[in-house]
């Protein structure tokens, strides 16, 4: 069942779902992906705390200053805010050890959160950073290959135009570290023993189009045990329709209790 | 006193429901029951009418918002959210709302679908007034659009441009979400009678809705920026809520030709 906890001195809240399956000591939470509030695109958040309580995690989930029900409250920064949820589930579960996760700017803050704190020791990303490389031009190609002849030269025109220097771009709407930190943050994590799952979806065709990206995005870390990368072209950025929704849901419970 | 906000679970064990409490800093001199809007509109919007909420309760009106059963933060999966049931919620969220708010007069603010359902109960359930937001007009129409949309999405190379064809979605599924075999056939069946009904009515919308046709105590009209979330999946940006103060503070600006029953 699920219950209130207060969060901010009483401005904001979450909503814990308590295991119902022998508790793990393990917690679960869920950040805001991007402006959707704290039940998730479609409800994903809801159905995955309790599948995964069922499991024996107890599952968080709330909503980051300004987005949901969340006033802009007296956290500087989303990590404080996440920070102290961290902190809220412990007190009040008795957890010691983390997931976090979530999907787009979610992926964004549960990296940092996992950077930075030792108590995370699973790391949930999905629709990550990517690095383009050159196998995103080759992905380009691939993509308008697959597409009538009639629409190639607009599709052309829109991969190679040159874009706005002064125009809004993914710095404006993600929030990654550059890509030496990434790699060397990410080996730091491995070597603490996180687990982390990358799932990406075809949604994010802006910067991700060929699953060899992904090889220079994790570089040597790429093999590790410890870290599992999954490119679903098929799937879109919301996870839309519920059979994938089902998938996503089913894949991260496997990963979650190997 | 900044109006406060309380989360809250009430129903009984069978027909939990979650809401949202905005309480305004002394006592209530009315409070508004918002129906919220169904299915992808409910998320889309979800941040702005809980500003508006806010924004009531700072007139005076305690607000409640709550979520139908299955949707939500609600108990219950996808398929529990059927539209004939849909009453019960309402009448359950009425006497949570003033059981916390003792002699103050109910208001029902129905947000497009919900609409459907609230219109038919407002009389029952001893509502002052009735507050039709982008209404809903038609089930059956409504239905339709949906249907229409989510293959759209299904199809669109916007969402999947990867994909060759359709994303595959179960016979039931609607707008993203796993609904039960009854849920088309029931939203069909509602729809809002134009005539006037007994409770004072206020409709806000754009000035092209049909809606604005119906007979009502007051016509609010709402800029595009405000009412164009309904037609939007992705929440690429918020809605403004600056852009709805002006019909907000006209529907504020005489509450108690809304709190008293005509």
């Amino acid at each position: 069942m699920d219950e209130l906890l207060s969060l901010d001195g009483g401005r904001s809240f979450g909503i814990l779902t308590r295991a119902t399956a022998d508790a793990r000591g393990r917690a679960v939470l869920l950040f805001n992906a991007g402006l959707i509030h704290r039940v998730g695109p479609f409800r994903l958040h809801v159905h995955l705390a309790h599948r995964l309580a069922a499991q024996g995690f107890d599952v968080f989930r709330f909503d980051l200053p300004r987005i949901g029900d969340a006033p802009a409250g007296t956290h500087a920064t989303q990590e404080s805010a996440a920070g102290e949820a961290l902190d809220m589930v412990q007190g009040a579960t008795g957890a010691t050890s983390f997931i976090v996760g979530g999907l787009c700017s979610a992926a964004d803050l549960s990296w940092k959160m996992a950077v930075a704190d030792t108590r995370v020791d699973g790391l949930l990303l999905i629709d990550s950073m990517a690095v383009r490389s050159r196998w995103f031009r080759v992905g380009q190609l691939q993509l308008l290959l697959k597409r009538p002849v009639s629409s190639w030269p607009r599709m052309a025109w829109r991969f190679l135009k040159p874009k706005p220097a002064d125009g809004p771009g993914l710095a404006d709407f993600r929030d990654w570290p550059d890509h030496a930190t990434f790699k060397s943050d990410l080996e730091k994590m491995l070597e603490r023993g996180v687990k982390v799952l990358a799932l990406y979806t075809g949604g994010v065709a802006q910067y991700l189009l060929h699953r060899r990206q992904l090889d220079a995005t994790f570089g040597a870390s790429r093999r590790h045990p410890g870290l599992q990368v999954e490119y679903w072209p098929g799937v879109d950025h919301l996870v839309f329709v519920p059979p994938d929704r089902q998938r996503v849901m089913e894949r991260i419970s496997q990963w979650a209790t190997p | 006193m900044e109006p406060l906000l309380q989360p809250v679970y009430f129903g009984p064990p069978a027909r939990r429901l979650f809401g949202v409490h905005h309480a305004p800093s002394e006592p209530a001199l009315g409070c508004v029951l918002m129906c919220p809007p169904l299915l992808n509109e409910h998320f889309r919007s979800y941040r702005f009418f809980s500003q508006v909420a806010s924004q009531l309760a700072g007139a005076g009106l305690a607000c409640l918002r709550f979520d139908y059963l299955g949707t939500g933060d609600s108990d219950g999966g996808d398929d529990q959210f059927n539209p004939a049931e849909c009453n019960l919620d309402i009448a359950l969220a009425a006497g949570e709302l003033r059981r916390r708010n003792e002699g103050a007069p109910l208001i029902l603010m129905a947000i497009r679908g919900s609409a459907l359902f609230a219109h038919r109960q407002a009389e029952d359930l001893g509502a002052s007034a009735l507050w039709l937001w982008q209404p809903v007009l038609d089930g059956a129409g409504y239905v339709r659009e949906l249907e229409k949309r989510d293959r759209f999405e299904r199809g669109s190379r916007y969402r999947y441009p990867l994909l060759r064809g359709m994303a595959a979605a179960n016979a039931q599924d609607l707008m993203g979400f796993a609904l039960s075999a009854r849920f088309r056939s029931e939203l069909s069946a509602y729809s809002i009678d134009r005539q006037p009904g007994s409770v004072r009515t206020a409709v806000l919308a754009h000035q092209e809705d049909p809606a604005m046709q119906l007979a009502a105590d007051a016509r609010l009209e709402l800029p595009l920026s405000v009412t164009a979330w309904s037609d939007e999946l992705d929440l690429a940006s918020l809605i403004p809520l600056r852009d709805a103060r002006d019909a907000l503070e006209a529907l504020v600006s005489d509450i108690p030709r809304w709190t008293t029953h005509g």
